[in-house]
């Protein structure tokens, strides 16, 4: 669904990303890349720290996609089933690193996810903290989705606000982006 | 009560509950396709765990190198169920152990330890 107004290339910052991806992520696919960021950042001396926060970074952002991609093809390996199609790049920017997800999302959805991710990029790391475990110990679960904890945690791992846009495509449906850095 | 071993994989941890010897283990890495297909079996141990073991002592090592936010849920759940046992009478020993250099995993066993206020929660750090 990327066009050509909005392309890859603006969508990721491509010149300074390690690694961008756009297509059907699986979770297989979702663990090559996450182990692949982590080697490539082991190599280059970063440290455990960091290198957790990308992983988290990037373990919840392509979760997200997985979950509320609006955009997915059939499973062919697993009936009734789909797989969601998005975008996720690793990078480097102004000698920070940065993790950005991107996936189609239906307009109607979009004010209640804007109005979550502003509310959480408004708060303090400890009004985030206290948010996160008041969310973890009371969250009714639900068993196909997580927790509702991604978000947080997202933000929580970022140490620079977190940048988000809906770029409208249609009538139904905008594309969705977010990039947390570290 | 039959014990409880799952095998890691790239997602999943190594699980080895050890019914006879009250020692309970989660290794590894955590952010299952479906969190709850996953731990559902786990938490249903857990819980008839609890309901047999009287006051006996168990010790659950948890060494994990990454969790995602619905494990995280999942890891309290399972702790505030030891805990509220911890407070009938069992005793519970929680051993946190993380890579040295990882803050990470440090912090996330300080706020586990934070909400948990009857079991005996230690955090020390491993040989990477």
């Amino acid at each position: 669904m990327l066009n050509n107004e909005y392309d890859i290339q603006n969508a990721s910052c491509a010149s300074e990303a390690f690694l961008t991806f756009y297509g059907p992520i699986s979770q297989e696919l979702i663990s090559e890349i996450a182990q692949l960021v982590r080697k490539h950042l082991k190599n280059k001396g970063v440290s455990q720290t960091t290198i957790s926060k990308v992983f988290s970074l990037l373990i919840e952002q392509s979760q997200n996609i997985f979950h509320y991609s609006a955009e997915r093809i059939e499973n062919t390996e697993h009936k009734n089933s789909t797989i969601q199609i998005g975008m996720i790049s690793v990078g480097m920017k102004d000698n920070r690193y940065y993790v950005e997800g991107g996936n189609l999302i239906e307009n109607a959805f979009i004010s209640k996810l804007e109005k979550k991710l502003t509310y959480v990029k408004s708060l303090s790391k400890e009004a985030l903290k206290l948010l996160y475990k008041k969310q973890r110990k009371s969250a009714i679960y639900d068993s196909s989705k997580g927790a509702g904890l991604g978000i947080i945690e997202v933000a929580r791992k970022s140490s620079r606000p977190l940048e988000f846009n809906f770029n409208k495509i249609d009538d139904q449906y905008s594309f969705f982006l977010i990039k947390s850095e570290i | 009560m039959n014990n409880l071993c799952i095998p890691a994989t790239k997602y999943t941890p190594e699980i080895d509950f050890d019914y006879h010897n009250n020692t309970l283990l989660l290794s590894g890495q955590s952010y299952p396709e479906n969190t709850a297909v996953f731990y559902q079996p786990i938490i249903n141990w857990i819980k008839d765990y609890i309901d047999q073991i009287g006051d006996q002592e168990t010790v659950f090592n948890i060494s994990i190198i990454y969790f995602n936010s619905s494990s995280s849920k999942v890891f309290m759940d399972i702790l505030d169920l030891l805990d509220n046992k911890a407070k009938e009478g069992g005793a519970f020993i929680i051993n946190w152990s993380y890579a040295e250099d990882d803050e990470i995993i440090l912090e996330h066993g300080e706020e586990f330890k934070e909400d948990l206020e009857h079991l005996t929660f230690n955090i020390f750090t491993k040989e990477c």
